[in-house]
């Protein structure tokens, strides 16, 4: 008997291999997908602390107060006589502006010196790693390395020169980034600001002599010995350097309040909710879909399974057949999804990676949660072998056999029904409606799986178009008016008439200007704030003005952001008060602007005279003739009271880089699900014609053409298509919208980022659908043309 | 048949199919349908009894009584002492294995098995003595020495039958029942195969064969005739005895 079983199965899988190898596809890809994209927040985390031990990084940083220094040595010495010190360091940070890049990537920022004694990359705490040259091993004592983000941003070589005001020409050799600066942050706290500081390890001499302070330090880093509480150690420097400074002024940042730090580990928990939620539609499509397909192949198997019940074949036995289907696409998708799970993750973590390195990358092997993906990929088939077994079993075999449904079926009932018998249209429309209708539960579970895959499609791209639409509508902020333009930014407010605004706006080469005036202010409303980048602009400018979603850009008021108005629960016509550095004011919301930026907020020169700041400046906005762009930055790099000049097609340029590097995951979810979404439809069409062979047979015998026939394949098999297609799109538009609305709110707090859900894609989705149904159809019907039609007709399956 | 034991007693050997007052109701939309009505039947074991009636009638429900495959509505079918009506679906598995012997008129072969597998398969799981010995015997007792090794979809509709005639008396069960045997095969064939059927009946078995064909009922010992659900006629065949297969012509 167990020979006859196992060639019995042995013929089963070679008379359904590709169903099997597709439906072991499916599952695997959802599987593999669960795994891949929920262990990104355990890598990245590992891979932040793991980079952390091996940087020696900092358990506490002391800054001294601004402006104030102390001789080299003193610090440490304080530390070395503080209990639980393992190792310090003194360094001096310094404030300073760099010079750097070529031709449209040219770029004057402010620059933070880090002054470091010996080589960079052996600090005892705090260490640079080198992330590019790859090759490794070109920072030695004595050497200059430039932060990693800056230079991505800019676009800059892993080594190069640049210019460094009150020094000159430096050179870099290498890029990288330290345990404090793994991101840049604003003063704000946000994150992104690598565009407009640049971060420079060099040797503490060379910094000291930059910025003048020969001799000097104003910054300790302290690790502690094994077991050390950071808290414990920072008390103890605090009382240790208060003692020994009393008059000296100290900010004391312990390891797990480092700013760049805790973004790094809140970013992954945010990106791994987006994450998971995508993880969660593949694996639930995946699964309901297998789920789907294995139990038709098991119903079709119904007759079969009541002819063993009619021989009287133990229950065991009937079962062995269909159980031995379902474990042979779990065992399959097991082995395919693991690889597949390990490779999706790979790709994205290679992309984050390039947009965000991390000197140490702790790739783990995650078994637990892969351990649930093959439980996943293993259980889900067998689950749908065992239903139709079980409710097959209950039957009375004379039922089971019947090939055509006895009594008051649910199939037959619908049947019967008035609509069924009076449907409209010719003959292809009636049958494909009637055959669905006769079998509800297999046509319901075909719709609904197709359609749970084509929420996951949808829901992605709805992802993908509502961030890019977001960009670009930054992008247009960006680059309205006069896009050559560079904007200034001064290291101090100024009358609008005062030399450095007037050396600005008459350097060589600047064919038009005008100032502004930029500062941060916190907003309230309604029992709610918000910290926005205040920012004047002349109504009639023609160099630039923001423009406008909704409101009045001459109306006295302020300009906010859709995503701040949102914040503040305040519309056009409202009222905010804004705390300014002197007062604070009351303004009606005058329009809602179509900058995504939340923070962005714009007056108008006449709202920011009634403001009392009408007559200062710390921003030019100037617009340089054709092909000097990089003369004027050079003619005002270094020039008394410019702080940075920065080119706003660069900006746009770069920020469209980011967004590309951060939709280059999601992108990679898109293409999956896509593939999914085929593989689907086709198994379902391939399973449906196999279904109906008989009658295709019979057609056929009764002389319909083959064409004929694959019309009536085609027209049922769309319709389901349609009807599943449809249903996804509208639950992906749901399910994109709640991510959108909830998820990216809570990951993106400073974007403004709306549902957007262009119509390629809606045409992609449907065409994906109903397209790959169709194909799929066709395909499919070959071998249906094919068929022996006697040999078919004869046999009764 | 009876058996004499003693002057005092005549033992009436059990019968191998009792049915008491058995009805078998559906529900089709509102209304109630009565495929059986109050039937009560005894085949002995050793006859070949012949279940007759047209379409609707309600002959392959009563079969299916029989063969335990469907259950009654109301009344008692016995099988050879065992009370079928109150048997657990286990204790029904076990009685069609053990005791029960269909052929379908749709022969309903495993596509996936050939003939001689298919015939394996029952003997098999009847735990019958033979296996493969026994099923490929079987075969060429049904003619079809030659074509064990045949897909059921290589086989014509006669040598499918045979197959499944094949795969119910392999068993040995003591209760061998047809449904319409010969219903979709030509004249000559449909002879091969009752002559097949003729020959199961013997000291143990009873064979019932279901048909719409008055012809066929000529050759059995027994015709119950069912119209509407209820028995018409139960008796010996028209002219009072079976005649020869060969005889018959429709």
């Amino acid at each position: 008997m167990n020979r006859l079983y196992a060639l019995w199965l042995l013929r089963d899988l070679r008379s359904r291999w590709i169903q099997v190898l597709a439906t072991a596809l499916i599952l695997a890809v959802g599987a593999g997908a669960f795994a891949g994209m929920r262990s990104l927040k355990a890598w990245r985390l590992d891979s932040l602390h793991a980079s952390l031990a091996q940087l020696r990084s900092a358990q506490v940083r002391v800054d001294l107060a601004a402006g104030e220094t102390l001789d080299r040595g003193e610090l440490q010495a304080q530390a070395e006589r503080v209990e639980g010190v393992d190792a310090s360091q003194e360094r001096l940070v310094a404030p300073s502006q760099v010079a750097t890049g070529t031709g449209a990537h040219a770029a004057i920022v402010p620059a933070r010196l880090v002054g470091i004694p010996g080589s960079p990359t052996g600090a005892p705490v705090d260490a640079v790693s080198q992330v590019a040259p790859d090759a490794g091993g070109a920072v030695a004592a004595g050497d200059t390395v430039l932060d990693w983000n800056f230079a991505s941003f800019h676009q800059l070589p892993s080594h190069g020169e640049l210019r460094l005001a009150g020094y000159g020409e430096l050179t870099y050799v290498a890029t990288g980034l330290s345990p404090q600066y793994l991101l840049i942050l604003s003063d704000a706290g946000v994150s992104g600001a690598e565009s407009s500081l640049a971060v420079v390890y060099l040797p503490l001499s060379t910094a000291q002599k930059a910025s003048g302070h020969e001799g000097q330090v104003n910054q300790l880093l302290v690790r502690g010995v094994a077991g050390t509480s950071e808290r414990a150690l920072a008390a103890a420097l605090r009382e240790q350097l208060h003692d020994a400074f009393p008059r000296t002024g100290f900010e004391i940042t312990t390891g797990s309040q480092e700013p760049a730090q805790r973004m790094i580990a809140q970013d992954a928990a945010n990106d791994q909710k987006t994450n998971t939620l995508y993880a969660l539609l593949l694996v639930a499509g995946a699964a309901l879909a297998a789920f789907m397909l294995v139990t038709r192949v098991v119903d079709s198997q119904r007759r079969e399974i009541g002819i063993g019940m009619a021989l009287g074949a133990p229950r065991v036995q009937i079962a062995r057949r269909p159980l031995t289907l379902g474990a042979q696409i779990g065992v399959l998708a097991a082995l395919l999804g693991v690889p597949f799970g390990l490779w999706l993750a790979a790709e994205i973590k290679g992309l984050m990676t390039s947009a965000m390195p991390l000197p140490v990358d702790d790739s783990s092997f995650p078994a637990g949660l892969y351990a649930v993906a093959v439980a996943i990929a293993v259980l889900t088939p067998l689950a749908a072998a065992v239903l139709p077994v079980r409710r097959a079993l209950k039957m009375r075999p004379v039922d089971a056999i019947a090939t055509v449904e006895r009594g008051g079926g649910k199939g037959s009932r619908l049947l019967s029904s008035k609509a069924a018998r009076t449907l409209p249209g010719g003959w292809n429309f009636r049958l494909a409606v009637r055959n669905l209708l006769r079998a509800p539960r297999r046509s319901t579970m075909t719709i609904v799986g197709l359609a749970v895959v084509m929420t996951a499609v949808v829901s992605v791209l709805a992802m993908v178009d509502s961030i890019g639409a977001s960009a670009d509508a930054q992008r247009t902020a960006l680059l309205s008016g006069s896009p050559n333009r560079l904007e200034v930014a001064l290291t101090s407010m100024h009358a609008p008439d005062a030399r450095p605004v007037q050396l600005v706006r008459n350097a060589d080469g600047v064919v038009a200007s005008e100032t502004r005036l930029s500062l941060g202010t916190q907003a309230t409303a309604n029992g709610r704030s918000s910290q926005l980048l205040l920012s004047s602009y002349a109504p009639d400018s023609s160099i630039w003005q923001p423009a406008l979603a909704s409101g009045s850009e001459t109306e006295r008021g302020v300009l906010l952001s859709a995503r701040a108005a949102d914040d503040l629960a305040v519309e056009v016509g409202d009222h905010v008060t804004l705390s300014l550095p002197s007062t604070t004011q009351t303004v009606k919301v005058s329009g809602i602007h179509a900058n995504p930026i939340a923070p962005f907020a714009y007056v108008n020169t006449e709202t920011l005279r009634s403001l009392g700041l009408g007559d200062t400046v710390n921003e030019v906005d100037v617009v340089p003739a054709p092909g000097s762009a990089g003369e004027v930055q050079r003619a005002l790099f270094g020039a008394p009271g410019v702080a940075s000049v920065t080119s706003v097609r660069a900006e746009a340029e770069a920020l469209e880089n980011a967004v590309d590097e951060f939709t280059g995951a999601i992108r990679i979810v898109v293409v999956m699900t896509l593939g999914l979404g085929l593989l689907v439809a086709f198994t379902a069409a391939s399973l449906t014609l196999d279904e109906r062979r008989r009658e295709f047979a019979t057609l056929f015998a009764f002389g319909v053409s083959r064409a004929s026939a694959r019309r009536m394949a085609l027209w049922e098999n769309l319709t389901s298509g349609l009807l599943g297609t449809g249903l996804g799109v509208l639950l992906g538009v749901g399910v994109g919208w709640w991510t959108v609305h909830s998820l990216l709110k809570e990951s993106f707090p400073e974007v403004g980022i709306s549902l957007n859900l262009t119509a390629a894609s809606i045409s992609l989705a449907l065409c994906l659908g109903i397209g790959a149904t169709a194909l799929a159809t066709i395909f499919a019907f070959r071998r249906v043309a094919r068929m022996d039609v006697p040999g078919t007709l004869r046999f009764r399956e | 048949m009876s058996f004499i034991v003693n002057e005092n007693r005549v033992a009436e050997p059990p019968a191998a199919v009792l049915l008491t007052d058995v009805s078998r109701r559906y529900q089709v939309g509102d209304s109630e349908v009565f495929a059986l009505r109050d039937v009560s039947v005894e085949i002995a074991a050793g006859e070949f009894a012949v279940i007759l009636g047209a379409s609707g009638s309600g002959k392959t429900t009563l079969l299916n009584m029989i063969g335990a495959l469907d259950a009654p509505t109301d009344g008692r079918v016995v099988i050879r002492g065992h009370d079928v009506t109150a048997a657990t679906a286990k204790e029904l598995f076990a009685f069609r294995r053990e005791t029960v012997g269909f052929v379908f008129q749709t022969f309903n072969l495993f596509p996936g098995l050939t003939a001689v597998e298919n015939v394996e398969f029952a003997v098999a799981i009847a735990g019958a003595p033979g296996g493969r010995a026994l099923a490929e015997s079987t075969l060429e007792r049904v003619g079809l020495g030659d074509r064990g090794a045949h897909f059921p979809h290589e086989l014509s509709g006669g040598e499918q039958q045979r197959v499944a005639i094949a795969r119910a008396v392999a068993t040995g069960n003591p209760v061998l029942l047809a449904d319409e045997p010969t219903g979709e095969l030509d004249f000559r064939t449909g002879i091969e195969i009752l002559q097949l059927l003729r020959e199961q009946a013997d000291g143990e078995r009873c064979v019932i064969v279901v048909t719409h064909n008055r012809e066929i009922s000529r050759v059995a010992d027994r015709v119950i005739e069912l119209s509407s659900g209820e028995v018409v006629a139960d008796g010996p065949p028209v002219g009072g005895t079976p005649i020869d297969v060969e005889s018959l012509h429709w």
